[in-house]
Order: C-alpha cells, then structure tokens, then sequence
C-alpha cells in the first residue's frame, strides 16, 4: 500500500509579508494548484491513501475558491481515500455543513478516531484541544499485530512539561506505533520515535517566506503489510523554494566585487529564477569601500521571482591609522569620533557618508 | 616657466604681431584700443583655450569675441621654457572647438613633441583657468581675489592630502543634497514623505480592531449557525431515521394487508372461473377458448357459408347452355381465334380495296392505250403529208432544172422540197413522243393490277383455309359474316366457361368453410356434435370472456402471491407486530419537512455569514497587507531618518575638519599677505585677518570688517597682496609668469610707486608681464 503523508498546506494564507497583493494573489492560487497537482501526482503514481496532518488551511474562513478547489481535486481521485485532521490553524469545521462532502474524504474528532486501511494498516488520529493533548498517549489503545500509524498536529517535545498543541514524543514511545504523521513543524524531519517506530514532520507543501526556506513537498509511504516493513520517502514537490544566503563581504571593497561573491554564493545554492531569494550581506568592509546595495539589488532583482538584499554588514575604522593624518579625511574622522554629542553606534554611519561624500561617491 | 616670444597671426584686433619677452619684467605700454588686453587674453587663451565656450552671448564667449577683426587665420604662436627645454606652441581657431589645432614642437630639434596637451596651462601650472586668473593673471578691474578649491587644495601643501581638500565643497554640496532630500523638515524630503504615507497607513489600519471584533462576532455566529445547522441535521436525521422505521414498519403492515387481500382475492375468483367450468364441456382449456367476438363470427360465417352453398345451385349453367357450351368447347378448347378472325376481317377489306383498284386500273390502261393509238395516227399524217409536198416540190424542182436553164428555181424548189422533209419530223415529233408515253403509262398499270390480283388470290385462300376449321361450305359474300361468327361464338364459350367454374367454386368455398367451423367446433366441444353448432357458438361465445377474463384475473392474483411470497419474507410478515408510538409517520413526516425548511434557512444564513466572512477576511487581508507595508516603510523611515542623522552629522564635522585644517595654512597666508601689502603700502598700521575660508577682513574701530567696505584702491592692495600671498605658497619650487593688465589704475600716487617697486622686487623671481595705458607708469618704472 502506498500512502502520502502531507501537513501544513496553509491555503488561503494571507502571504503579504513578503509579496505585494498581485504576487501574494498569485502565490495563494500557487498554493491551491500544488495541492490539486498532489492529488494528481497521487493519482498517477498508485497511492491508496492521503494523510492531511493538520493546517490544510491557514484560518478557519476559507474562501470558496479554495474549498472548491480542495473539493473538486479530492472529488477527482475517488479511488483514492483523504484522512483529513484538523491543525492549529483550521480548527473548525470547513467540510462539516458542506452539503455534499467528497465520499472519499475521512476526518477526525477530538478522540482518538481510528480507520482500518487494510486488514493490517491501521490509522489512528486525534485532533488536540486544551485537554486532551496531555493524555493523548495514554487513551490511545493499539493492536500490536497491526502496522499502526498515528496521525497527530503539534509540536514535538520529548519532556512532558510541555503544553497545550505539544505531542509529548516521550509519552507515545512502546505504544506499537510503526509510523507517527505528524504536521506543524514546517521544515521536513523523520526521526526515530522507539524501537518499533519512527516519527515525521513532511514540513509544509510550499514555502510561504524565507521563514520556510528549502526544499518542500510531502513523503511517500510504501508499506509492505506482510513484512511488517514501512519504507518512507520525501518528496520536493514545490513549486518554488525561499533561499536564505548570507554573503560575507569582509574584505571587499568594491560593489562590483560584492556581486560576485553574492553571484557565487547563489549559484552554490543552485537558486533558479522560479525562486524567492533573500540575500544578506554580512562581515565587516572597510569604511572607505565603495559598497552600492541598490546596485547590487538591480544586479539580481530581473533574475528571480523574488528577491531580497538586507545589509547587516558593517565598517571597520582603524581609528588609529587616522591619528596622524592631516588630511582633511583625517580631520573630520578625528571631529566625529572625538564628539561626544554623536553616540558611538552612529559615528561609524556618519563617518562613512562624510568620506563617501569626499570620495564622490553616490550618497 | 617662461614665455621667449610670442607671435600673433590673427586674435582680435592684433594681426601678425611680434613681441619678444625677456625675463624680469617686461613692460608693455601701450595707448588705449593697441590691444594690450587682447595680447594678455592671447597668452592666456594659447595655455587654457578659450572660456565661455557654452555661451551665446557673444561678449561672453571669448571664441567670438577674439575673432579677428580683418579675417585671416585665427590663432597664433608662443615659444617658451620650462627648466632646459624650450617648446614652440601654435594653435589656430575654428569657428568651434573641434576644429581648432594645437601644436608643440622643440625647438631646439624642431621636432613636433608630445610633452604637454592642449589643456597646457594646466599641465604646466597644476592649476584650472579659474584658478590661473584667481592668482597669476590680473585683468583689468580684477585684482580682487578670493579662494577656490585649487587654490585652497595648494595652500593647503601644509596638510599631508589636498585632494579631499579639493573636494571639500563638492563633498558639503553633496551632503546637503542629501539631507535636503531626506530631510524630515520639509515636505519634499523623504523622510516626511514616507511619514505622510505612514500616516495614511496608520489610518487605514486604524479600523482593523473594528473590522477584527466584526470578524470575532460574525465568526461566533457563523459558529452558533454551524451548531444550529449540525442540530437541525441530527434532529432531520433522527426524525428520518425514525420516519423510515415507522415506515418499513408501516410498509410490512401494508404487505400484510395486501397479502391477505390477494389470498381472498384468488379465492373469490377460484369460485367464479368454477362456475364457468360448469358451463363448459369437461376437461375444456378455457385459456384454448377464442374470445366471444370470434366465436360470434364464426357462428356468422357458418350461417354465411351454408346459405352460400345453397344457392350456388341458382348460378349452375342451364341444360342448353352446358350443351352449347360442350359444343363450343369442341371447337374452341385451347385456342383463341379472335385475333386472326379479326385479322382477317380487315384483310378481306383490304382484298375489296385492291379489287376496285384493279378495276380503275383497267380502265386507265385502256384509255392509255387508246391515247397511243391515236397520236400514233396523228403524227403519221402529218408526215405523210409533208413528205407529199415535198415531193410534189422535187417534181417541180426536176422540171425546172430541166426545162430552165436558169437552175435557181430548181434549187429554190429544191429548198422548199427539203424544207418538206424537215416539217414532216418536225411536226410527227410531238405525236410519236406522247404515243410513246401513253405506251409506258399502259405498261406499269398492267403490271401493277397483275400485281394486286396475285395478292389477293393469296390472301382469299389464306382466309379460306382459316374459315374451313370453323366453318363449312362458306360463300364469298359470307366470308366476313363468318370471320364476326367466329369471334362471338368464342366469346360466349369463354363466358360460359367462366360462369360454370364460378358456380364450381363458390359451392366448394362454402362448403369448405362449413366443414371448417364444423370440425372447429367438434374439436372445441368435444365429439358430441349432434346440436346445432351455430347454437353451441352462439352459447360458447356468451360465456368465453367472462370464463376467459375470470381465468386471467386468477392467474394474476396467483402471480401477485407468487411475486410476493418470493419478495418477502412471509413469515416475518406475519409474525411482525408493529410497535405503538406517540407520533405518527404523518407527524413525523410533517416535523421532517419542517425541520428540512429550518434546515435551508439555516445553511442560506451560513452562506451569507460566510460571503461576510470572506469579505471581512479580505479586508483585514488588506489591513494586514497595509500593515506590512507600513511595518516596510517604518523600517525605510528609521533608515532614512539614521542616514539623514548621519548625513547632518557628517556635513557639521566635515565643515568643522575642514576649518580646522584651513586654520594650519592661516598664518603662513597672513604673513605673506601682510609682508607683500607693507611692501605696497609702506606701513602696517591695519590689522588684517585671514579666516579659515581665507576671507579677508580688517579690524577697524575694534571691529571685523569686510574688505570690500575698503576704496578700490585699497581693495586692490589687499587683493594683489594676497595673490602674490597664494602664488608664493602655491608655487614654492618653479615660479610661474605673471601676467598683470593694468592693475594699478586705482592706485593713488604713494601706493602706485610702491607697487611699481613691488614688481620690481617680484620681477627678481618671476617672469613679469605688465601691461598699461599710462606714460607716468613707465616711467615711473624705470625709475
């Protein structure tokens, strides 16, 4: 049998921290169309089953675009059965006073609710509230002889002083789990639960800022029942990725050289024009390096869907070299650093504009 | 630097001029309109090119300016020295820059050089043309003097870098620009600009609280009518649940009743059918019994049937019709004359026609031949008569050629003898060809009715031999009577011969049909036929559908159990007691309806708290949008704001280092300035002062007062005084040429001779170049 395990979808998400209304309109309706392209990426590749794990929308108001849309595609894969469990961010009940809810969608309570995917395959799933999330564990009853996923939206904690919206990974180790589908965390991780069982965050389906940068997508379960064997795979399904690069610029001196070192450290990340970039520069340059970030922003602004410069770099001044300088330079470094009016945090600033200004440089 | 000699092929009004310089000063007094200002602005213009290129302004722009007045080659030569070399410059003018031509040459080896361009005063003094007119070169009315970037960057040799010092005003101009468009102050800078739209923004996001609490009340009721919803659905599906028990219990009590009703049923109808059983012969199929509308017809075709056997005998033919009919059988049995006795009736018309033909043909034959036999005759007379007289005229003719000697009487008789002979033809011709004619005419007509008798001996016999078959001893006048007898007499032995097959066949038709019901209805009723089987149809028919529709009600209650036995579960039926409860299905039913109507409502008001939902959701969308973008533009703000901060801050203490600097060159500045203004003056009763811009100002009455509150007089003093003050500390190594164009014309008499000295003095260091309108100067010079 073979199962996607997907969490974290977030459609409807609001998207304006980092696109502007059109690019944001764009985006959401990006999201909608990778969900439907998961459900046909299911349909063609043989998956029986589809684990929603939680925050399949990003508020509990969903527009009728989207709930048409999650409809339509769940609709159009009738072979296929969803087992949707509500997360943090779409407690309530979207399909519930539907009218005509898709046959083959499943959902869960706020107990543990349990389907038999096959003779051997058996699904467990609880949506958390404030109170049953601490004893989660210990109403969950289990058949050992069972291949026994659990499907769960939350943190992971391994203490158990945790709270609310916490799965307490402690708590449901020895308890015949083979799989834990979990969804909340937004970056993919699967790890060992026990002995028996391994747990898995699948992070969200697509990036939605640099907050949630890399590769995203959903994993793919292929379950041998008779050996009692799960084999799981993550698969990059996004249509985008966010890409975080921090450039250090220590010892450059020149805007020209800046953008080759952004350049090079963008094509090590294999950044493509489909993606959103966020580019920090960082490290110290000399006060007196010719440093244009708007020229570097126009550098690479054409080449990606999205990008960002923040410079976060700063200036070295050897005071000390200035000292005996009787250059006007020297003087006016020695002015601004021996006022005591000017806080120290803002003498490096307006000793860079004085000299950029002496340089002839563009302010 | 020095300047050897010049030479002046065309500049203003000085054309193929000459002057050769020495070093020292050299005194160049002229009267007024010699061109003693256009020779300085020569000099000046061969070491920077002309000024005021951009201007339209023809005073202004010196290129026009110095055309030369009588036309020629503008331009000219200046040969001189910098350390042991010595360079020949020439440089002729276009009517623009791009044509104008520079060139230098050794000229010691008359070689062309490429040791300096055309921007060859700066080259040679390090200095702009601003700056060359600000120190070395004074024009007329232009002693006073001030500071420059260059000048300051030069002075400045005190400190260890003069660029930043050149660049002093471009950088406290750019900084200012710079605050100027960041500033908060105004409405135009950035920062209040990005305040404005901060402002704007805060606003629209002001209703956010608002627009959330609408959110926070429509989401509560959107909850309690999803609440309202899910109970009027549990309630619509327990009232359906209910309904559909109460249902399938009044469902089982209605198959109950059905099934005790068909079971009555059958049996009332097992009676009904029995007692037609009774009616009918034992053992009859009631199902085999055609329906009473056939069975009436039946009897209807049997009394139809019998009475058409009956009076077949009334068509039967008579005893004397059966003997002619036998008769004419014997004759005609087989054969059908008609056509050839019809045939033959026109052939024996046509014999008629061809016999009166014949007739007529005779006749035309004999007149025929009567016609030839007379023109025959006709034309013999007429020749035997001509031949007479012509020979009547051979007699005469002999005679006369006999009895006179003369023989043309003869042979005129001889003539009309021969002319005798030629009538006789002539006139017998027309007889003898009509003879001929008639002769032809006589001869077709008798072969022709020879013809028409053979046909008709033919066709006689042919009809005869037909006539003989049928009748005996026939006449010719009766042979057409014969030929019509036999065409009637076979049609009346066909007519009879159709009238006894009729009557043959309607008396077996009928007695088929009679045999056919008969034996129907023997095989129906059974063998006892011995009753009337009309009466036995006509009874059977009275009954057969009731019987029939009697069976076929029963078999179809038998089937309805059937069906329904195989249906349902008999037992279970039977043993069912349907529960008592306090509502009916009607209730129910009623309450369902009700709740479905609740039910509508409420997923409509869902709907439209949805709609409003979304709404409100893309609003504080938006709001959220606005608030990023105000979060964004804080963020630009505080960074402009820190720039602007900066930009104030390094402007102050660029101005401040700068002043701090200037004041390091101060004193050396003052001291010359005043060394070279006592050396004019003669006295230093004035206290002068030099600021960090290199203003100059003098204290008088205990107070700081601009130099140009000072007479000209004065001011020029202090502008030569500190123009010599910057050239000595500018150029401390290679002393440049000084070019003065009468500059003491302010002068009073007491200063003027002290000036004179002064470049006397200056003469020992620098090459001097000394232009003046004044005799009184000269000499007062060479004093």
């Amino acid at each position: 049998m073979k199962i996607i395990h997907v969490a974290d979808i977030h459609l409807d998400s609001g998207l304006s921290s980092n696109f502007d209304k059109d690019k944001a309109r764009e985006r959401k309706a990006e999201l909608l169309r990778t969900f439907v392209r998961m459900t046909e990426y299911a349909n063609d590749n043989g998956i029986d089953a589809v684990l929603i794990a939680g925050d399949l929308f990003d508020r509990d108001t969903v527009s009728a675009t989207t709930r048409n849309g999650v409809i339509g595609a769940i609709g159009s894969t009738p072979q296929i059965t969803y087992y949707y469990l509500k997360g943090n961010h779409d407690r309530k009940d979207t399909f519930g006073s539907l009218s005509e809810i898709p046959n083959n969608l499943r959902t869960f309570g706020e107990t543990w609710t349990s389907y038999a995917l096959s003779d051997k395959i058996k699904l467990y799933g609880l949506e958390f509230n404030a109170h049953n999330s601490a004893s989660a564990a210990d109403t969950l009853v289990t058949d050992p002889s069972d291949i026994n996923i659990v499907m769960l939206h939350g943190q992971e904690s391994a203490s158990a002083s945790d709270k609310t919206e916490v799965i307490n990974l402690k708590s449901f180790r020895n308890r015949n789990i083979d799989y834990m589908a979990l969804g909340h965390i937004h970056a993919y991780k699967n790890a060992e639960l026990d002995a028996r069982g391994r747990y898995c965050y699948p992070g969200c389906l697509e990036g939605r800022g640099f907050d949630e940068s890399g590769e995203h997508g959903f994993v793919v379960l292929d379950i041998d029942e008779n050996a009692h064997k799960i084999e799981s795979e993550f698969v990059a399904f996004a249509s985008r990725r966010f890409i975080n690069a921090e450039v250090d610029i220590t010892g450059l001196d020149q805007t020209n050289q800046i953008i080759k070192a952004v350049s090079a450290k963008l094509d090590e990340c294999d950044a493509t024009t489909n993606d959103c970039v966020r580019v920090v520069l960082v490290g110290k340059t000399d006060i007196e390096a010719e440093k244009n970030e708007a020229v570097v922003a126009k550098t690479f602004e054409s080449r990606y869907c999205l990008f960002r410069l923040y410079d976060e770099s700063s200036f070295t001044i050897d005071y000390e070299s200035y000292a005996a300088d009787r250059s006007l330079k020297g003087e006016f470094i020695r002015s601004v650093k021996n006022d005591p009016t000017v806080p120290d945090d803002k003498k490096a600033e307006a000793i860079r504009y004085g000299i950029r200004a002496l340089l002839g440089e563009e302010l | 630097m020095r300047i050897i000699e010049c030479n002046i092929m065309n500049f203003g009004t000085l054309c193929d001029f000459h002057f050769d310089f020495s070093d020292g000063i050299n005194r160049i007094v002229r009267g007024n309109g010699f061109g003693k200002s256009t020779l300085a602005a020569f000099i000046r213009v061969m070491l920077y090119g002309f000024e005021g290129e951009g201007k339209r302004d023809s005073l202004s722009r010196e290129r026009k300016f110095y055309e030369p007045w009588q036309g020629g080659n503008y331009g000219g030569e200046i040969v001189f020295s910098v350390g042991e070399k010595c360079y020949r410059v020439t440089r002729t003018f276009g009517k623009k820059a791009d044509t104008d031509t520079f060139e230098l040459r050794d000229v010691r080896t008359n070689l062309v050089v490429n040791d300096y361009s055309e921007h060859l005063g700066i080259e040679l003094f390090d200095m702009d043309s601003d700056t060359f007119r600000r120190t070395v070169f004074v024009g007329q009315d232009g002693v006073e003097t001030s500071v420059n970037d260059t000048i300051n960057g030069r002075i400045g040799a005190l400190v260890d870098n003069t660029d930043d010092l050149d660049a002093f005003e471009k950088a406290k101009t750019s900084l200012e620009e710079m605050i100027n468009s960041l500033t908060p102050r105004r409405k135009t800078g950035e920062v209040s600009r990005l305040n404005e739209r901060i402002t704007g923004l805060d606003a629209d996001i002001m209703p956010a609280s608002e627009l959330e609490k609408s959110m926070e009340s429509v989401l509560e009721m959107r909850e309690k009518e999803d609440d309202n919803l899910k109970q009027l659905r549990e309630e619509k599906n327990r009232l359906a649940t209910k309904a559909k028990e109460l249902g399938a219990y009044m469902e089982i009590e209605t198959g109950k009743e059905r099934y005790e009703k068909l079971l009555s049923d059958r049996t009332a109808k097992a009676e009904e059918l029995e007692s037609y059983r009774k009616e009918l012969p034992e053992g009859i199929d009631i199902s085999r019994i055609p329906d009473s509308m056939k069975l009436r017809s039946l009897a209807q075709n049997h009394v139809k049937a019998s009475a058409e056997l009956m009076s077949t005998k009334y068509i039967e033919l008579t005893e004397r019709e059966e003997e002619n009919y036998q008769r004419l059988k014997a004759l005609y049995d087989g054969e059908d004359p008609t056509g050839k006795a019809e045939g033959y009736v026109e052939t024996w018309r046509e014999i008629k026609e061809r016999e009166r033909e014949i007739t007529e043909k005779e006749e035309l034959r004999v007149k025929a031949e009567k016609e030839m036999i007379r023109e025959t005759t006709n034309g013999n007379r007429y020749r035997i008569a001509c031949l007479a007289v012509s020979l009547v005229f051979i007699i005469v003719a002999v005679v006369l050629f006999v009895t006179t000697d003369d023989p043309t009487p003869g042979f005129v008789t001889c003539a009309f003898a021969m002319l005798g002979v030629i009538l006789s033809f002539v006139l017998a011709a027309p007889h003898r060809s009509n003879a001929k004619q008639r002769g032809k005419e006589r001869d077709i007509l008798k072969r022709d009715t020879d013809i028409l008798k053979d046909r008709n001996e033919s066709d006689c016999k042919e009809i005869s031999a037909f006539l003989s078959k049928y009748k005996k001893d026939v006449e010719p006048d009766m042979i057409p009577v014969s030929l019509r007898d036999i065409v009637n007499e076979h049609e009346i032995y066909l007519g009879l011969e159709s009238k006894r097959e009729r009557a043959v066949n309607a008396a077996q038709e009928a007695r088929t049909a009679v045999e056919q019901i008969d034996r129907f209805v023997s095989e129906m009723l059974g063998a006892d036929i011995s009753d009337d089987p009309v009466v036995r149809l006509q009874h059977l028919a009275d009954i057969s559908d009731k019987a029939k529709d009697a069976l076929n009600a029963y078999d179809q209650i038998v089937n309805k159990i059937s069906d329904f036995e195989r249906e349902n579960d008999i037992e279970a039926i039977k043993n069912t007691v349907v529960p008592k409860t306090d509502e009916s299905l009607s209730d129910i039913t009623a309450r369902l309806k009700d709740v479905t109507e609740l039910e509508d409502e409420s997923a409509k008001r869902l709907a439209l708290l949805d709609k409003r939902s979304d709404e409100l959701a893309q609003n504080l969308d938006e709001i959220s949008s606005k608030r990023v973008e105000r979060d964004r533009l804080t963020e630009e703000r505080n960074d402009k704001l820190e720039a602007y901060d900066s930009c104030v801050i390094a402007k102050e203490h660029l101005i401040r280092a700068k002043e701090t600097l200037s004041s390091r060159y101060i004193k050396p500045i003052l001291d010359k300035f005043m060394y070279y203004h006592t050396m004019i003056t003669g006295q230093n009763t004035r206290e002068y002062m030099v600021d960090a811009n290199i203003d100059v100002s003098v204290k008088e009455q205990g107070m700081n007062r601009s130099v140009l509150q000072l007479s000209k007089g004065l001011r020029d003093v202090v502008g030569l005084s500190l123009r010599m003050a910057f050239i000595d500390v500018m150029f401390p190594q290679e002393k440049p040429i000084l070019i003065l164009d009468d500059p003491f014309v302010n002068l009073d008499r007491a200063n003027l001779e002290a000036a004179e000295k002064l470049m006397r003095i200056i003469a020992k260091d620098y090459q001097v170049i000394f232009f003046a309108a004044r005799e009184e100067t000269e000499q007062q010079i060479e004093i």
